[in-house]
């Protein structure tokens, strides 16, 4: 049943981005290495990533949003999630919104989306999001965005 | 040694820059962590060169903190590059907490942005010598920059 609302979910979402003024990417992702003189058998490596994508119009600062939380276990092992979100300011905005999720580990879930930031350029700006999901984690952390 | 002091002596001026680097962040789920970094230079000069002091600060998770201090030095364009490096220090606290040291050096690639801020990828190269089992610690993360001249 819960499949079946996010699978419908998506599929109004990709019906309704007809007249969606403003596309955002914001991202961030890192990036390590450790070799262990004496145990190489211990050196490891990980990569993680946070992305989010906004259909964003224009005219009512409102939108559909796409996010994936890639934790560095695997490429298979994250958080992919889906909401509505609003935004208020311009300069410097406020956003939140109601989120849908799936995760390989914790499954299918539903949450918020509370999110901060300020322009730096005309189409550039810093964003901290922060995402509550049920079941799993309350997390938040910087983002570089850029509108197009 | 004569060559450095003409640079500084030349360049040494009112336009001082304190640079920050920041990247919060927090992971509440079955149990809390926090990762917040910080990186301050603080450089001297009105030319392209500029060089001043450097201190980092990390807190990653209740038990890993680590800090360095040394040198940065810049070639400050609208994409600037940087290279800081200097002293090292990781420590591991569980039931008793052992301290890593040895030295780091981080290339700094960034572009600002607007007057005052700056985005930036670090590549960091961290070494452990003593303390802790010797090791190479890489890391690529992208920062934010806040500047503040005076």
């Amino acid at each position: 049943m819960f499949s079946k609302g996010c699978l419908l979910l998506i599929l109004l979402t990709f019906y309704s981005l007809d007249g969606v003024a403003a596309h955002e990417i914001e991202g961030f992702a890192g990036a390590q290495y450790t070799s262990f003189d004496d145990f190489s058998d211990y050196n490891n490596y990980g990569i993680s990533a946070q992305l989010k994508y906004n259909w964003y119009s224009t005219s009512s600062n409102s939108g559909y949003f796409a996010a994936a939380y890639l934790d560095g276990v695997s490429i298979l092992v994250g958080d992919f999630i889906l909401g509505y979100g609003w935004r208020w300011g311009r300069d410097y905005f406020f956003e939140t919104g109601p989120v849908l999720a799936y995760h390989a580990i914790f499954g299918p879930g539903y949450g918020g989306l509370i999110s901060f930031g300020f322009r730096i350029g005309t189409s550039t700006f810093f964003s901290f999001p922060c995402v509550l999901r049920l079941p799993g984690y309350f997390r938040g952390g910087p983002m570089i965005g850029f509108s197009f | 040694m004569c060559f450095l002091f003409s640079v500084l002596g030349t360049n040494v001026a009112n336009a001082s820059e304190l640079n920050t680097l920041i990247m919060p962040s927090f992971n509440v789920a079955s149990d809390y962590s926090a990762n917040g970094s910080l990186h301050l230079s603080y450089l001297f000069g009105e030319k392209i060169i500029k060089i001043g002091p450097y201190a980092a600060l990390r807190g990653a998770y209740s038990y890993l903190t680590e800090k360095a201090f040394g040198v940065a030095i810049r070639v400050d364009s609208n994409v600037y590059y940087e290279i800081q490096g200097g002293y090292f220090e990781r420590n591991f606290g569980m039931e008793k907490t052992l301290t890593g040291k040895g030295y780091l050096f981080n290339v700094v690639i960034g572009k600002k942005l607007s007057e005052r801020f700056a985005a930036s990828i670090m590549t960091s190269f961290q070494r452990i010598e003593s303390g802790l089992d010797k090791r190479w610690l890489v890391k690529i993360l992208p920062y934010w920059g806040i500047s503040f001249v005076f």
